[in-house]
């Protein structure tokens, strides 16, 4: 910050400001109401209750169990994303974050009808066993959390580790197998801490995602699991806000100690960033054949858990249950005002801008992450992850009761949607720029220094351009989670703010399974083609191009 | 000279954007706040509300906008209706909506639900059974909207009266066997009406009819019933797990499928049996006045028009339960429902009073066992 | 183009080390190399003049004005690295480009200048390479091209072809000389490599431990190296330390490791001194001589054209430079017996001892 301007801190401070008053005073205000005023039960009871204990104590478990699974199984999906060179690899980068925007009662019904009883990974059972009895049922109790936990998480570390390896230079690679480090060695000391940051990244958010959840935990938990998530809908829909804001307190405190252990694990590792660089990619053509058949293989693996789901989606969009019979009345019910084209308006407008807000905020946020000030960095660290680590329902409550009613909004609360939405958003953008951030040689912007270019050219013509990979990531999945997003949407929304996740929600609740089934299928089109866009867009970015 | 690439002006590249964005949110919130917009009537009501059928909400509130001139907002709100109290309370320093349609015979014990209401009592609801009015709540916070009866249903694709005779006269016994049990799947009642009603008729059999400790037949069932979060979780297993058989839902299920398959319905009714006679549990689902609702006057009105026949006869086809004006004529699909007059209400056997005192140690009871 | 003073420039760092105060004149159109080991601060110094360390102490004058305050943005500075540090995501074009096109240069300015310098370094066809597919030595010129577009005042090298093979370094050191020459442009050159240094400056700058040791035109380093650092550094020479037994006029007698050395020099009898002998000014020689040393052959290495020849003295080793094919073949059939080394006493330099 040695040629920080005015501007520079102005712009620096905004984004904290904004968080500060949309995010953390609605927060605490509504934590304040709900232990002092109530109703319901004191901080003391909930923290000494033994049904709070059990919950928090199975919580971590199954989030840590489902973590390291989705690490496990995602760490070759990077590796293979950044290594390989295929024609399609856009569409499949594309295609891969996919499993993040589905409503978790449509990937429950995926995963019944792949992994259930008598279901496709049965029914393969059962055909090897000859039995005709159900064999493995993993769509149910923890087994089933724990995959369905994966299932959504697995794109996250796919992407964010791979946006890392890109980064890695090739020269370091060579040079350590010129010292004759073995293809383990070079992956453990060269390799392993190169991608470390986003890794950990990735796993805090993953785990943070399956700490918070809910309808999974108790729709494939068949009720006999619960999170504290769980007990925080059923405080806050009993009208207990004393225990709501008790438990909504345990969360943020886990968080923080979550998201300064990060930060001080990242701060530990003080490697200077290399050279600014590309991973060497090889063509598919050019693998050889041990590696082409692992390849093959995980993408099969790959394709049962991630991909059986989606198409139980499209089956979903044709097929009606009620009369059993093929019928495309979904797809009409799409194209009426009502049914499919406001809320298709409504998604796009309000994830177009939350994605655009959380990239915008999500740089200087980045670079408050980066900061040398300890106090900085981790207040900026636990903001930002205050969205995905505090019940929606406290956020959503809050931005309505403190913010929505008092300014009047309620009535048409889409600026609060496009708040709430951008909120969720900004926890990826940030931390993916920051990841990006950190690969960045700081030699060449010294080198943009020299050569005369002012703060915002820099940014521009230099910073930017080398972002672009995690900018790239984090609005993907902004993008993802706002157009995906329900809790607060579904709480704050009025009957004109509906969008595409509400309407599957909704005509879930009525019947209309092929109209759910249709809107399903249209929001992973519309993603999938919005992916394109920003990958599009990124890239020449990175061209310089803007 | 042209095949050198250039640069552009950071400064006109951010402006340009930030000019195109601005654009688009003025455009956003001119179309939205719409000046020119006449009088509106703003009802809250729960997603699926008069949802689930052909018609739309023009043809059930157009004539009362024509009449009053004025536009009327259906604004399925929450999800639930806990949630839209929950959201009444939040917005009762400036209340929006005028009425609220929803709050059922449980949700009415609350001390919220009452905080955000203010009582009425409608002209037009003479033309309601009493008994079906005072088992929602005699002081008129809210007055029926509709009814039904929460029962388990079954797929008769999978099962019936002669595979399963005991279907016939379904006991709590029967279901506590674990090859039923595993068959069964029903709601949390902490999150789902049709869950909590499901418990109340287990508390009310056990402890009004049978005479024993409600807490066992769950410690019994706990490992083998499918407990799903909400109504649409729990018919999505049903329909789509091929061990699930049974699901608590609605006694007007098969008049819905008999109406859309239009053959015989392929699900059937089982509600429970005690000694000669079958019971269920009825939820009545209301709707009030907002407490310091923008239009009190109009919303009584409104309140009036939802009781007469002109939106009652509408309900059974697109909500799928009982008008509670029962002067209405229903489709002939409901032949196949599950009717009041065909059970013992298990309401009279549990009376709100006993509800209200125990509803919240009942259900962290029943956490306790399940997840104990 | 610019005349650069730093005077008592110094910085501290947080973990103790710290850097000067270093007094040095770059004079005007001058190439100095500022030479040291690593670790020897040259780096922060030259960052220090470029603005991206901040001194402590000291000032630092471009023509006389004070320029510390200025942001390196503006100090008019080009600048290579040992990283080449190219911008990956930039054409060869744009990289060259992007110092004019930021300070809103002409269109037309810009690709004509772009185009000369390309013409100069011999890269145009580079043009609208990706940075990542044109070789090391090709991305220094790219480098180059960019410090040197903006036609700054004053050139900053960082070890910029110390990642580069032997021989195209010593193409690159020439090419890089002439074009100083040809521009006329002050440059500050960081190396650790003496050859490198005595090469391509006019003149060089010891750096030893953040301060520096020495400056002067490379032959008065090498001659007449002040001290035992530079001694050391600059000739590769060989050291001696000993008491002085004698002074006569002009020369003196020194008695080191067991053996008298004639020097010459003036030194007080009995006072102790260090003096080096350059390389190749030690003669070695074969066969009974009386005073001469006699010394056992360690090893010999060939350098082209002539030989370096490492011989064990007592518990030093001394090293010789030769182009004489006769004395190494006899050096390598005696197997080492009866080899003596001898220099003249006036090819020794006195040193500054400590």
């Amino acid at each position: 910050m040695r040629n920080g301007s005015t501007a520079t801190y102005v712009i620096m401070a905004l984004p904290l400001l904004l968080l500060m008053g949309f995010l953390v005073y609605p927060v605490l205000g509504v934590l304040i109401l709900g232990l002092v005023v109530g109703p319901g039960s004191s901080f003391q009871e909930v923290m000494s209750s033994q049904v709070t204990h059990a919950t928090l104590w199975f919580t971590f478990l199954q989030a840590a169990a489902s973590t390291i699974l989705a690490v496990v199984l995602g760490l070759p999906g990077a590796f293979l994303l950044a290594r390989l060179e295929f024609k399609g690899k856009q569409a499949v980068r594309a295609a891969v974050i996919l499993p993040f925007i589905l409503p978790p009662i449509v990937v429950v019904v995926g995963f019944l009808r792949m992994f259930g009883s008598y279901g496709f990974v049965d029914s393969v059972a059962m055909a090897l066993t000859g039995s005709t009895e159900s064999v493995v049922n993993f769509a149910a109790g923890v087994p089933g959390i724990v995959l369905a936990h994966a299932f959504y998480n697995i794109p996250l570390v796919i992407l964010l580790v791979s946006a890392a390896l890109e980064r890695l230079d090739p020269d370091i690679e060579d040079t350590a197998e010129l010292l004759g480090a073995s293809s383990i060695q070079s992956l453990r000391r060269i390799v392993l801490p190169h991608i470390m940051p986003s890794l950990l990244s990735a796993a805090i958010l993953t785990f943070l995602f399956c700490f918070m959840s809910f309808p999974i935990v108790l729709a494939l938990g068949q009720g006999r699991y619960m999170t504290l998530e769980v007990l925080i809908y059923y405080a806050f829909s009993s009208f207990d806000f004393g225990m709501t804001s008790s438990i909504a307190v345990i969360q943020i405190l886990i968080l923080m100690a979550l998201a300064i252990a990060y930060t001080a694990a990242i701060r530990s590792d003080k490697r200077d960033a290399g050279q600014t660089s590309f991973i060497k990619t090889i063509p598919i053509t050019e693998l050889s054949a041990p590696g082409l058949l692992t390849g093959i293989l995980y993408a099969l693996l790959i394709g049962v858990i991630v991909v059986g789901p989606m198409i139980a989606v499209i089956d979903s969009a044709v097929f009606d249950p009620v009369t059993g019979q093929y019928t495309l009345k979904g797809f009409l019910h799409l194209l009426e005002v009502e049914g499919g084209l406001l809320p298709l308006t409504n998604s796009l407008f309000y994830a177009t801008l939350a994605t655009l807000f959380s990239v915008v905020m999500g740089i200087p946020l980045a670079y408050s992450l980066r900061s040398r000030s300890g106090l900085l960095s981790n207040s900026t660290s636990v903001m930002i992850l205050l969205p995905l680590g505090v019940s929606s329902i406290t956020i959503a409550y809050g931005l309505l009761r403190l913010i929505a009613v008092p300014t009047g909004w309620a009535a048409n609360p889409w600026p609060l949607i496009i708040i709430a939405q951008t909120l969720i958003g900004v926890p990826f953008t940030a931390r993916a720029i920051e990841n990006s951030l950190r690969g960045i040689d700081p030699s060449l912007l010294e080198q943009a220094d020299s050569l005369g270019a002012n703060r915002l050219q820099k940014l521009f013509f230099v910073e930017l351009p080398l972002l672009a990979p995690g900018i790239l990531v984090g609005a993907a999945f902004a993008f993802a989670m706002a157009i995906g997003e329900m809790s607060a949407t579904l709480f704050l929304k009025r009957e004109q703010n509906v969008t595409l996740a509400v309407a599957i929600y909704e005509n879930l609740g009525v019947r209309k399974f092929v109209e759910a089934g249709a809107a399903s299928l249209l929001l992973l089109v519309v993603c999938f083609i919005a992916f394109l866009v920003i990958q599009r867009a990124s890239e020449s970015a990175f061209k310089g191009a803007i | 000279m042209t095949e050198y690439p250039s640069r552009r002006d950071p400064k006109k590249v951010i402006t340009a954007a930030a000019v195109v964005v601005v654009i688009i949110i003025a455009a956003a919130a001119a179309i939205m706040f719409n000046p020119f917009q006449q009088r509106t009537l703003t009802v809250y009501t729960y997603g699926s509300f008069m949802d689930w059928g052909d018609n739309n909400d023009t043809d059930f509130f157009g004539p009362f906008e024509e009449k009053y001139g004025v536009d009327v907002v259906i604004d399925r709100r929450a999800d639930d209706a806990n949630t839209l109290v929950a959201i009444l309370e939040a917005e009762s320093a400036n209340p929006i909506a005028d009425v609220v349609i929803g709050i059922d015979n449980i949700l009415i014990l609350e001390e919220a639900a009452k905080s955000v209401l203010a009582p009425y009592t409608p002209i037009n609801l003479s033309l309601i059974d009493d008994s079906i009015v005072s088992a929602l709540d005699p002081e008129h916070y809210v007055v029926p909207f509709d009814f039904g009866l929460v029962t388990i249903i079954y797929s008769m694709a999978d099962m019936n009266t002669t595979t399963h005779p005991e279907l016939a006269n379904l006991t709590f016994a029967d279901l506590a066997r674990p090859a039923m049990a595993r068959a069964l799947v029903t709601e949390d009642p902490y999150l789902s009406s049709p869950g909590l009603a499901f418990l109340l008729t287990e508390i009310a059999v056990h402890e009004k009819l049978l005479g024993t400790d409600w807490t066992d037949w769950w410690s019994d069932v706990k490992n083998d019933i499918d407990i799903q979060p909400g109504w649409s979780e729990a018919w999505a297993r049903w329909y789509t797990d091929p061990t699930k058989h049974m699901m608590v839902s609605y006694g007007t299920d098969p008049a819905y499928s008999a109406y859309y398959t239009q053959t015989e319905p392929d699900v059937g009714t089982a509600p429970i049996y005690y000694n000669g006679e079958h019971y269920a549990w009825m939820q009545v689902e209301g709707m009030g006045l907002v407490k310091n609702g923008p239009n009190p006057e109009l919303a009584k009105l409104f309140i009036e028009y939802c009781l007469s026949p002109a939106v009652q006869m509408y309900v059974a086809l697109n909500q799928w339960m009982f008008p509670a004006n029962m002067n209405v004529e229903l489709d002939s699909a409901f032949d196949y429902a599950l009717k009041p007059d065909e059970v013992i209400l298990l309401n009279e056997l549990l009376n709100q009073t006993e509800i209200a005192e125990n509803l919240a140690s009942w259900k962290s009871e029943w956490n306790d066992i399940i997840r104990g | 183009m610019v005349r650069v003073v730093l005077s008592g420039l110094a910085r501290e760092f947080a973990d103790g080390t710290h850097i000067g105060p270093i007094d040095l004149t770059l004079e005007d159109g001058e190439l100095l190399a500022l030479l040291g080991p690593s670790g020897s601060g040259k780096t922060t110094t030259l960052r220090m003049v470029a603005g991206f360390i901040t001194p402590n102490h000291g000032t630092l004058t471009f023509d006389g004005a004070n320029i510390l305050d200025v942001p390196p943005r503006d100090r008019g500075i080009g600048m290579v690295l040992q990283s080449v540090a190219l911008f990956p995501h930039m054409s060869v074009y744009q990289n060259i480009a992007f110092g004019l096109e930021v300070s809103g240069w002409s269109r037309e300015k810009t690709i004509n200048r772009v185009e000369a310098l390309s013409d100069l370094l011999g890269i145009r066809n580079l043009l609208f390479r990706r940075t990542r597919e044109i070789s090391g030595g090709e991305a220094q010129r790219v480098a180059l091209a960019r410090a040197l577009a903006k036609e700054p005042q004053l050139l900053l090298l960082d070890e910029p072809l110390s990642s580069l093979d032997p021989q195209l370094r010593e193409t690159l050191q020439f090419e890089i000389r002439k074009i100083q020459k040809e521009l006329g442009v002050t440059t500050l050159y960081v190396t650790h490599s003496q050859s490198e240094a005595f090469a391509i400056s006019d003149r060089v700058a010891v750096l030893d431990n953040g301060v520096v040791s020495q400056v002067g035109a490379p032959e008065e380093l090498y001659n007449r190296p002040k001290n035992e650092f530079v001694a050391r550094f600059v000739g590769g020479g060989n050291i001696f330390a000993g008491e002085v037994v004698k002074s006569t006029e002009g020369e003196i007698l020194i008695h080191a490791n067991g053996w008298r050395f004639q020097v010459s020099g003036t030194s007080q009898s009995g006072s102790d001194v260090v003096f080096s002998v350059k390389p190749e000014d030690i003669r070695i020689g074969l066969g009974e001589r009386p005073n001469a040393l006699a010394v056992e052959v360690v090893s010999i290495i060939p350098l082209g054209g002539m030989h370096k020849i490492i011989l064990q003295f007592g518990d030093r080793k001394v090293t010789s430079i030769t182009q004489d094919e006769d004395l190494v073949r006899m050096l390598k059939e005696n197997e080492s017996s009866g080899v003596w080394f001898t220099f003249e006493p006036s090819s020794a330099s006195l040193l500054k001892t400590d």
